[in-house]
């Protein structure tokens, strides 16, 4: 026993150490992924591999399939796997540091392999066809590769009526187990789902582990708003602590039942709920909602359990849709489809309620499921096909072919070989020009399909027809000239030919007249055939008059030459006579005289002949001068004094021109001229001589004295004037004009000055002549003084006073007393201040006085004194 | 037996301190959860207007128990409480809620006026 323990102890020792040296080196297990791997047919799988275990190197594989090697040992990590069966795989692995050790584990690629496909895959259109699959999978027959519509639920199937390729596919379902699970919400149920009165509902989870679950602290919640996504039913469902493996548990509103939760579901068919399995950390283990939109469900936010609740990829898209209630009695819920959990609306359908069984399609322990769409098109005889034969155009009806099929040259058809074409017949589109021929030729092929064909044969005649050539183009100067016109001959590829009269237009002008000839064939489609021949009458000769008598110049109107007619002659016109035309210039001397003889045919061509008669007086008139003649006024001019005057051509014309004085008086010589002037403005001139006036008078006479005084004023004048018949006499005093011959005159004797005496004497005919003498007078110096005054204060001879009356000046005077003593007792300078007696206001003595006086004279230009004695006395 | 008996006590001491309470106190006489209340009505209770309907019936429960509390207390707020009672009526009335229930607490309260 000891032993048997001992022995015991170093085996467990040595697998120790042994182990402890493998844990150091070497894979200690390898896993393949994807597991289990399923594939269609033909497609390729990369199976990746993960060691564990310590390695100081690089992990290294190994792929056999069976025993032979498909991939040798390398470091990589992953294998193609392209299986047209199912096939088991072993990889091997190893450390690179440590090759010895190998660990291995088996793969499986499940292949849903192509099934067979029989049946008629070429049909006429219309027809039908049976399909069959043969295969070791469950097969389906749809209409389209993903989703679309089953059309058998087996693997045989019946087409519909084929008027088209059409591709249905083979859906081969493959599955295999994965050995996985999940927590899975797999039905809600609404409006009596459970078949209890409406209100009543049901959520059911599933177990779809193999094994147990422990859920402790798991809960699941509902909704309980349908109009707020984050209000959460505040009674949550506390899943088991064990949930057993491929069970379900359920919970309800529905009173009376084992699940009874109370009221705690508030679901209908019409709104918006949700349902979700939150585990014991605040993770979503699965979601549903219905009635709830993506952008909503974004908004997810609950406190569920304590935790702050949000979706994550938990659930993507919109949530499932409306309604899922009761219909016709049957209960419906929304139950989960399908073994994938791929968090969409998807994963649920609406279909009659299984509570409390694990839904159809779904199995404990999961399953890895495919399903591999394989095509089978089948092909429908279509029409055949041709292309519409080349068009044919031709120019007239007798050109057209005969209808023959093989005008159809590329007919083709799918399922016929060589079609069948047969002529159908020919329409006519009625027209002309082009007419269009439309033959039908039906293509057809053993199916009974055809088509047809249209072979268009137009018909239009293009060429123009043939006339022979017209006259040649040729001009003609009178319309005399002009040619007679042919008709020519046509041609027409579909018409034959004929002869073609022409018609003639004249242009309706003249000089030049075009006259167009024109030949016109039109053929049946219109194609025109034109000749033409211009021909241009145009006169371009001028006509020829006779010649116009010689130009001449005459000095009179009625020296010019009468105006005779002349002959002309023209090429188109023929001849005749021709009066001229007489236009003057309007001018005068000289006037030009234009004649004119001017002939123009019918086109414009003109002759002309032409004289010139000039009219210009050139002679000059003749008239006398007149007479000399003396007045003492000129007369006035008169040109009727002028009797002879005279022209070649007329009565000339006398007018005044002038007087032109000598400039000098009395007399004066005028020259006076008139001329004489005929039409042409010659022009001579005749004078006549003027005398005007008389000599002057030679004025003069003698005063009997020109130095007077005013005591002695009157002159006696003598005249002396020669030549003279008239006088007047000015003595400068303002007393008057005298007309004597010889006056005496008193001039003023009041005060000094002197006097112009002017004599003017007149001739017989005015003119004049004048003397002048100057007569001066004098004043006289005239006083008084006395000798003696009396200033005795009675009133006379109070004081003493000399009175000068004339011949001094008052402004140049001064008188002086003087006493016996010689003194001044007395002065003025005022002739009219006479002395009183007085001398420094007193009265002086009686006695005698000297008295001087100092005066100026007027006529002379010295001081005079006078001095002498006065007397006074009381 | 001794079971019958204890809930014979049991009931006696409920009754009669209720009793004492409604001498003094006055409350709520629908006595009715807001579930059985929904349970009442025309529509169903999973109905999309039924979620209204518990909305109104826990104001109209809240409000006619604030009316009481006020009662209890004084009346200076009564008048307020009306007012919002009033309006919580009115959305009774929206939605043709069957408030028969509180049949007498809106006599009672109706008294006061």
């Amino acid at each position: 026993m000891k032993k048997r323990i001992l022995f015991q102890a170093i085996l467990f020792l040595l697998l120790f150490v042994n182990n402890n040296v493998n844990a150091q080196c070497g894979a200690t297990a390898v896993f393949a992924d994807p597991q289990p791997a399923m594939i269609c047919g033909g497609d390729t799988l990369i199976i990746n591999f993960t060691s564990t275990g310590t390695c100081g190197g690089t992990y290294e594989y190994e792929v056999l399939e069976g025993a032979a090697i498909v991939q040798a040992w390398s470091t990589s990590a992953t294998y193609d796997a392209l299986p047209a069966v199912t096939t088991l795989f072993t990889v091997n692995a190893r450390c690179s540091a440590c090759p010895g050790t190998v660990v291995t584990v088996d793969f499986t690629v499940d292949v849903i392999e192509q099934p067979t496909i029989t049946g008629d895959l070429f049909v006429c259109s219309g027809n039908t066809t049976t399909l069959t699959a043969t295969g070791t999978n469950t097969m389906e027959w749809w209409d389209s590769q993903t989703g679309g519509v089953q059309v058998s639920p087996t693997e045989i199937f019946n087409t519909p009526a084929l008027t088209a390729d059409a591709t249905y596919w083979v859906q081969v379902a493959g599955s295999v187990s994965t050995g996985g699970g999940s927590i899975l919400i797999t039905e809600c149920g609404l409006d009596g789902a459970i078949g209890g009165t409406g209100s009543e509902d049901y959520i059911e989870i599933s177990n779809l582990y193999t094994t147990p679950i422990n859920t402790s602290g798991w809960v699941v919640a509902v909704s309980s708003s349908y109009t707020n996504i984050n209000s959460s039913n505040a009674t949550i469902w506390n899943l088991p602590t064990s949930f057993s493996p491929c069970s379900v548990v359920t919970r309800t509103d529905a009173a009376g039942s084992s699940d009874y939760w109370g009221n705690n579901i508030f679901w209908n068919s019409t709104s918006s709920s949700w349902a979700i399995i939150v585990d014991d950390v605040g993770n979503v283990v699965d979601f549903i909602a219905w009635g709830w939109t993506a952008a909503q469900l974004a908004t997810f936010n609950p406190t569920i359990n304590g935790f702050s609740i949000t979706l994550g990829a938990e659930w993507t898209g919109n949530g499932c849709g409306l309604p899922c209630g009761s219909t016709g009695g049957v209960q419906y819920s929304f139950a989960r489809t399908g073994s994938t959990d791929n968090n969409i609306a998807g994963d649920f359908i609406c279909q009659p309620t299984s509570v409390n069984v694990v839904n159809p399609g779904l199995s404990c322990g999961w399953s890895a499921s495919a399903t591999c769409p394989y095509p089978a098109t089948i092909l429908v005889d279509q029409p055949p096909t041709a292309s519409n034969p080349a068009a044919i155009a031709v120019e007239c009806a007798a050109d057209v072919p005969v209808a023959d099929v093989t005008a159809v040259i590329d007919e083709a058809d799918d399922y016929t070989s060589v079609p069948t074409v047969t002529f159908i017949g020919e329409v006519s589109d009625g027209l002309t020009c082009p007419e269009t021929l439309t033959r039908t030729y039906r293509v057809a092929d053993s199916c009974t399909n055809f088509i047809e064909v249209t072979q268009t044969i137009t018909i239009q005649d293009l060429t123009a027809p043939l006339i022979d050539p017209a006259p040649a183009d040729m001009a003609v100067e009178c319309i005399a000239e002009v040619p007679v016109m042919a008709a020519l001959n046509w041609t027409d590829n579909c018409d034959g030919a004929g002869i073609l009269a022409g018609t003639e237009v004249s242009d309706g002008l003249t000089c030049p007249e075009t006259i167009t000839r024109t030949w016109t064939y039109t053929d049946g489609c219109g194609n025109v055939a034109t000749e033409t021949q211009v021909i241009v009458v145009f006169d371009i000769t001028a006509p020829v008059i006779d010649p116009a008598a010689a130009d001449a110049q005459v000095q009179c109107v009625g020296n010019i030459p009468a105006m005779a007619p002349l002959n002309w002659v023209d090429n188109c016109d023929g001849s005749g006579t021709l009066a001229g035309t007489e236009v003057s210039d309007g001018l005068t001397c000289p006037e030009t005289i234009t004649r004119t003889w001017t002939y123009t045919d019918g086109c414009g061509n003109t002759s002309t002949e032409v004289q010139i008669v000039i009219v210009n007086d050139v002679t000059p008139p003749t008239a006398s001068n007149l007479p000399s003649e003396q007045h003492a006024v000129l007369p006035a001019p008169d040109p009727l004094l002028i009797t002879d005057e005279a022209d070649n051509c007329g009565l000339p014309t006398v007018a005044f021109v002038s007087d032109i004085s000598d400039g000098e008086l009395c007399p004066e010589t005028v020259t006076r001229t008139y001329s004489v002037t005929d039409d042409c403005g010659n022009e001579i001139f005749v004078t006549q001589l003027f005398t005007v006036g008389d000599p002057f008078p030679d004025a003069s006479f003698v005063a009997s004295a020109t130095d007077l005084t005013n005591l002695s004023t009157l002159v006696n004048f003598t005249n002396t004037t020669i030549g003279a018949v008239s006088y007047e006499w000015d003595f400068g005093d303002f007393s008057g004009i005298s007309t004597e011959f010889s006056p005496s005159h008193l001039f003023p004797d009041e005060e000094a000055g002197g006097y112009i005496v002017q004599l003017i004497a007149y001739s017989p005919f005015g003119c004049m002549d004048t003397a002048t003498v100057v007569i001066s007078i004098k004043e006289e110096l005239i006083y008084f003084i006395p000798n003696s005054f009396t200033p005795n204060g009675d009133e006379f001879n109070q004081t003493f006073q000399p009175v000068f009356v004339s011949g001094f000046d008052p402004f140049n005077f001064s008188m002086i007393i003087y006493n016996r003593w010689g003194e001044t007792i007395f002065e003025t300078m005022d002739a009219e201040r006479g002395w009183d007696g007085t001398f420094n206001g007193k009265l002086v003595p009686d006695g005698i006085y000297t008295w001087k006086i100092i005066l100026k004279r007027d006529d002379l230009d010295d001081r005079e004194m006078f001095t002498g004695h006065v007397s006074i006395i009381r | 037996m001794n079971k019958l008996l204890l809930l014979s006590f049991l009931t006696l001491f409920v009754c009669v301190n209720f009793s004492l309470n409604a001498q003094v106190q006055n409350d709520l006489k629908c006595k009715m959860t807001v579930e059985e209340i929904l349970r009442d009505q025309s529509f169903d209770i999973d109905d999309a207007i039924a979620e209204d309907a518990k909305y109104i019936t826990q104001d109209l429960i809240s409000e006619l128990d604030s009316i009481y509390i006020v009662l209890n207390t004084s009346s200076e707020d009564v008048i307020i409480s009306m007012e919002k009672l009033e309006a919580i009526l009115v959305r009774v009335k929206d939605i043709n809620l069957n408030i028969s229930m509180f049949d007498s607490d809106l006599e009672f309260i109706e008294g006061l006026k």
